[in-house]
């Protein structure tokens, strides 16, 4: 079904606590193309990302009931199950993970030009912002959530102290945060 | 009530703390309504992040395997919703401790390579023929790794066995498995260090109190195994976790 089309989310929500598949595939449907291109970003590969949303649909299936309204809305909740899930299986890995920057800007490259233009103006909102922080900053920001890396390895990484790491983050969401809000008044 | 948190907030939100010490806001948050608030805030900016990234259209196939799981995982659900009397792991409590002895005596068999061991256990299950393939597989030594029933499927539990004999298969040997309905199955995994499962045995539950199922893989470049339950005989995993464990190294 189009996501257009579908229920709003707080019914699917409610299906899913009720544990109806519609609510479940609703969601996907909604969803999907988000979770999937979130975990490849983080994971780079596309059969671990395939397993992440699985994994993450399914936990949101088991967990749906344990889902609270005030704390975020159910598109916030999914994506937060899925990049905790992707940061998960590449903290195990091994092997050596890639500068998420570089990384980004090589698959933004080649994305396509339809998929370009369904993004909203929110989307592209966000883009800016970030894309208009100080380059330490947005780093900062990319490598913690795109990266999966924690505050002591971007201290390390970057050769700064983990206040600075802190304080980066801070600042730099900070300055995000006015940007959206002043895009959405 | 513990220190207040808003200090680690950003760093929780991107995910960017310690193990431990994510635990510890955890923990704080659920008590702590004012840093609540304060993380709301914070995660609203940071669950926009994935609007930076470039939409990419998921496998054909990656929708009905999520919709099959969780079908699966409701059918397991009401499985063990089911009255006690229909559980194998229930209606004969006395021999469920069968193979708890059994295994334990495998195991330190397999430590000790005790032949003494392996003629009392013998001796004492002479009359399952199940019981004495099983020993006589683990006679010639080996490795083996227990793995535990999970959430629901607790007091299940199966240890696989990589006979120390070369011609022999691996197999695991499970105890107290729950029935399941509507068609499903279990389904024995091997996964590797790239998180790639490989899947190494389908089977329906005997309801005896203890089962042995061999695998059609070797388990040398696996790095764990586990059981699902699985509504298809092939493709990829997509069914509940019943229960894992890691697979150590080989010497």
């Amino acid at each position: 079904m189009a996501p257009d089309t579908l229920p709003g989310d707080d019914v699917l929500m409610a299906a899913l606590a009720a544990h109806d598949l519609t609510g479940l595939s609703g969601l996907y449907d909604r969803y999907g193309r988000l979770a999937y291109a979130l975990a490849y970003r983080i994971l780079g590969e596309s059969e671990a990302a395939e397993d992440v949303v699985h994994d993450a649909y399914i936990s949101a299936w088991r967990g749906a009931q344990t889902y609270r309204r005030e704390r975020g809305n159910p598109r916030g909740w999914l994506l937060s199950i899925v990049h905790h899930r992707a940061v998960d299986v590449l903290r195990r890995k091994t092997t050596f993970r890639p500068a998420p920057l570089e990384v980004a800007e090589q698959k933004a490259a080649d994305e396509d030009t339809a998929a370009m233009a369904e993004r909203n103006v929110e989307q592209q909102t966000v883009r800016e912002a970030l894309r208009n922080l100080p380059e330490a900053q947005r780093r900062t920001i990319e490598l913690a959530y795109f990266g999966g890396y924690t505050h002591v390895e971007l201290a390390e990484l970057m050769g700064v102290p983990l206040g600075t790491v802190k304080g980066r983050m801070r600042i730099g969401l900070q300055k995000m945060r006015r940007a959206l809000d002043g895009s959405r008044s | 009530m513990t220190e207040h948190v808003s200090d680690d907030l950003e760093l929780y939100a991107l995910g960017a703390l310690r193990p431990g010490e994510a635990d510890r806001v955890t923990a704080h948050l659920a008590m702590c309504p004012a840093c609540r608030e304060e993380l709301n805030e914070v995660a609203a900016v940071v669950n926009a992040l994935p609007d930076m990234v470039p939409l990419r259209e998921p496998p054909a196939g990656l929708k009905q395997r999520i919709l099959s799981a969780a079908a699966a995982d409701a059918a397991a659900a009401r499985s063990a919703l089911l009255p006690s009397r229909e559980r194998a792991w229930s209606i004969r409590p006395t021999r469920a401790w069968l193979p708890v002895g059994a295994l334990a005596a495998v195991a330190i068999l397999l430590l000790a390579l005790d032949l003494n061991s392996l003629n009392e256990l013998r001796a004492a299950e002479n009359q399952r023929a199940e019981y004495a393939l099983i020993a006589d597989k683990v006679s010639h030594g080996g490795r083996n790794w227990y793995m535990v029933g999970l959430d629901q499927w607790q007091g299940s539990g199966g240890t696989l066995f990589a006979p120390g004999k070369p011609d022999l298969a691996p197999f695991v040997v499970f105890h107290d498995l729950r029935p399941l309905a509507g068609g499903a199955m279990y389904t024995v995994w091997l996964v590797d260090a790239d998180g790639h499962w490989v899947r190494g045995a389908n089977f329906a539950p005997n309801r005896d109190a203890i089962q042995s199922v061999e695998l059609s893989v070797p388990v040398d470049a696996f790095a764990q195994c586990a059981v699902t339950i699985e509504m298809q005989t092939s493709g990829k995993r997509s069914g509940p976790l019943v229960m894992q464990s890691r697979i150590a190294p080989g010497p």
